[in-house]
């Protein structure tokens, strides 16, 4: 685990993302803030809705349409990238930044043969001729483990399994050398053999490149083996962050001890960590928005919302009375 | 005791356009399931589950090997569908796309039941009945489905399965499109449904973890083909075709310590169901191969009662790691990280309304 005290690659500062209504502005994130270091590969889990999509695009400063960044900053390499020109802002894109979509198909152009899509990634960003570009496409595939990437160069999307066309995507994200990877939900659809394989090759080449990830997934089971940090969103707000043992082993915030739950096929500790639907409490504003779900709920939750306080050296939790494993 | 279904020797064959090859998508697949029982069926996309749920509901006409319900052949040129209305009864994977959009969901639930010759008011004493055994509020059945999440669109798909009170359930994949919570109710409403009324499942899934609770016996498929078959836990524990134990391999439990050991991992994918490989359909990834697998099919070996497999070097293979119930050395730990409670009784709390 990198120290904390080292300059982050990345920090995500209260960024606030809305989208407008006919009445009031849904907001979508609230005021998130977070830091991956150099060569870190922090998990960020929730359910859908979340808003962990939003997160992911934001920080690359495309917010979803209709989203809009209400505040905060994204620096990344000492520059706020919400404030940078679109041009400038292109140029980061897939060269230093560069996310990894799930459903790979989507994302590839059908007319294009994969090989030409990967080396126009390096003829754009790190402007090299077209041999070179084509080579070093070559080589991308392979890395990504491609069984005889020679001939798969010239294939067409339609051609490749999804399991291929998602190592495609992996390669066209790496092949600029990124600092910062984001992985937004990237393996699930895929079967758990291929699943494997794809989450040892992005943690393979993330570490010898000495890249940054921010690996969104809605699957506790991946981050619990595959990530540095994880933090756990809800409701458009991060509950919960803290080393990966930490978190699994002395998990603090009421809602992550439910989503374990979830996982744990007792039904008996479900039951302990879930209100039902009926006995919810209305949510009010200012209040912590898990009050309405949360079994230790106290009149107090409902009328502040509870500091992100770090209640274990690294380990944050926005919960005015979080569990204790003591 | 006798089976409520059961599957012989089931190959099912689709023509390529254009081509004078075939897609083997099943291949000699024989299993039964037995009153009350869920048998899981597992295996990674093209590995051809859901074709077999898909002959077993009628959807698709077998190519060859026949199926029985209650020892009454219900497909093939001899069987008969027509005594089997409401008996037989499956959901599927994408709650959204199962129920009609314009259909108030008390008329999807309630459809079912329509070529079953009953009154109207039997149909709705049955169709509310049905909602309330998914416990949703009775007040829904005026609603549409696009009204509600996903996980309660799945408990309509749920009522509108058990309205008829069927013998055999085919559920195909039903809680992968969920989030976790909502995936881990509708898995406790099936098992309580299950025990109210002894319910045959035939539970279709990639989701190992979430099979090796509900099922009591599962069979592992590779290109078509039933690889391994036995006692849940058995399988789970102890596999002995390599690739039931890659597969379980690649499970990843929310636990940062625990593992599923396994000397295979499995590379590469699932090759092409068009030109299937003489021998072993495995031998081309499989670590334990050996010159007989590329020539040979491995014929059934009977490992204990009830616990087949089709590989030549079964022994070794379940010899290769120590069993190890992992599943449930998880279930421990998650009970003692979860029971933990903060110095807030949550018993004495004061609900703020």
């Amino acid at each position: 685990m990198p120290e904390t005290s080292a300059a982050p690659l990345i920090a995500v500062r209260d960024l606030r993302v809305e989208f407008p209504g006919a009445n009031a502005s849904k907001e979508v994130l609230k005021r998130v803030s977070l830091t991956v270091q150099p060569g870190e590969i922090l998990g960020l889990v929730g359910e859908s809705g979340a808003g962990k999509t939003t997160l992911a695009r934001s920080i690359l400063g495309v917010p979803p349409t209709s989203g809009r960044i209400a505040a905060g900053e994204v620096i990344f390499e000492g520059r706020n990238i919400l404030d940078l020109p679109e041009p400038e802002l292109r140029k980061l894109r897939g060269s230093r930044l560069s996310i990894v979509v799930p459903n790979p198909r989507a994302e590839l152009n059908p007319t294009m043969t994969v090989g030409k899509q990967i080396a126009a990634m390096a003829r754009i960003h790190l402007g090299v001729d077209r041999a070179q570009a084509a080579r070093m496409a070559l080589a991308m595939l392979s890395d990504v483990h491609i069984p005889d990437p020679q001939r798969r160069m010239n294939a067409y999307p339609h051609e490749l399994s999804g399991g291929m066309a998602q190592r495609v995507v992996i390669a066209m994200a790496l092949i600029c050398n990124p600092a910062f990877i984001i992985s937004d939900d990237a393996t699930s659809g895929l079967d758990v053999t291929v699943q494997a394989q794809i989450l040892s090759l992005l943690g393979g080449l993330a570490a010898d490149h000495g890249s940054a990830m921010l690996f969104i997934t809605r699957d506790i089971g991946i981050a619990a083996h595959f990530c540095d940090r994880v933090a756990v969103l809800y409701s458009g707000e991060i509950m919960e962050l803290a080393p990966r043992e930490e978190l699994f082993l002395k998990p603090a915030h009421p809602y992550t001890l439910m989503l374990l739950a979830a996982f744990s096929h007792s039904p008996k500790l479900r039951d302990a960590w879930r209100v039902a639907e009926t006995g919810a409490r209305q949510i009010r504003d200012g209040g912590c928005s898990y009050a309405n779900r949360c079994p230790l709920a106290q009149p107090v939750c409902s009328d502040g919302r509870p500091p992100f306080a770090e209640i274990r050296p690294g380990h944050f939790a926005r919960c005015h009375f979080p569990v204790s494993h003591e | 005791m006798n089976a409520i279904l059961t599957v012989e020797n089931l190959f099912k064959q689709f023509p390529i356009a254009g081509s004078k090859q075939v897609v083997q998508a099943v291949n000699d697949v024989s299993f039964s399931i037995q009153p009350g029982e869920t048998l899981g069926l597992v295996g990674e996309s093209g590995s051809g589950k859901t074709t077999v749920g898909r002959c077993i509901i009628g959807l698709l006409e077998p190519s060859a090997g026949a199926i029985y319900f209650k020892g009454r052949p219900i497909s093939g040129r001899r069987g008969s569908r027509r005594d089997l209305t409401g008996k037989v009864q499956f959901v599927f994977q994408e709650p959204a796309e199962s129920l009609d959009p314009r259909m108030k969901i008390g008329q999807s639930i309630n459809e079912p039941l329509l070529p079953m010759k009953l009154d109207r008011t039997m149909r709705q004493q049955k169709t509310l009945e049905a909602i309330r055994l998914v416990r949703l509020d009775p007040d829904m059945l005026d609603g549409y489905p696009a009204e509600l999440s996903a996980g309660q669109q799945q408990r309509v798909g749920i009522a509108r399965a058990m309205v008829t009170h069927p013998e055999l359930v085919v559920l195909d994949e039903p809680t992968s499109a969920l989030d976790p919570t909502a995936r881990a109710e509708i898995i406790d409403l099936l098992q309580r449904i299950q025990a109210e009324r002894d319910t045959a499942y035939l539970f279709i899934s990639h989701d190992l973890s979430t099979v090796r609770f509900i099922s009591h016996r599962v069979a592992v498929m590779y290109l078509g083909m039933i690889v391994e078959q036995g006692d849940a836990q058995e399988v789970f524990n102890r596999p002995h075709h390599p690739y039931a134990s890659g597969l379980l391999s690649s499970v990843l439990l929310p636990h940062p310590h625990l593992k599923i050991e396994s000397s295979v991992s499995l590379k590469g994918e699932i090759p092409s169901p068009i030109n299937l490989p003489k021998g072993c359909f495995l031998a081309s990834r499989c670590p334990f191969v050996i010159d007989r697998c590329r020539t040979q099919m491995p014929p059934m070996s009977i490992v204990d009662d009830g616990h087949f497999v089709h590989c030549f070097r079964h022994e070794d293979v379940a010899a290769s790691v120590p069993p190890s119930d992992t599943f449930v050395a998880f279930m421990r730990e998650a009970e003692r990280v979860l029971s933990r409670r903060t110095s807030t009784d949550p018993s004495t709390q004061v609900h703020s309304h």
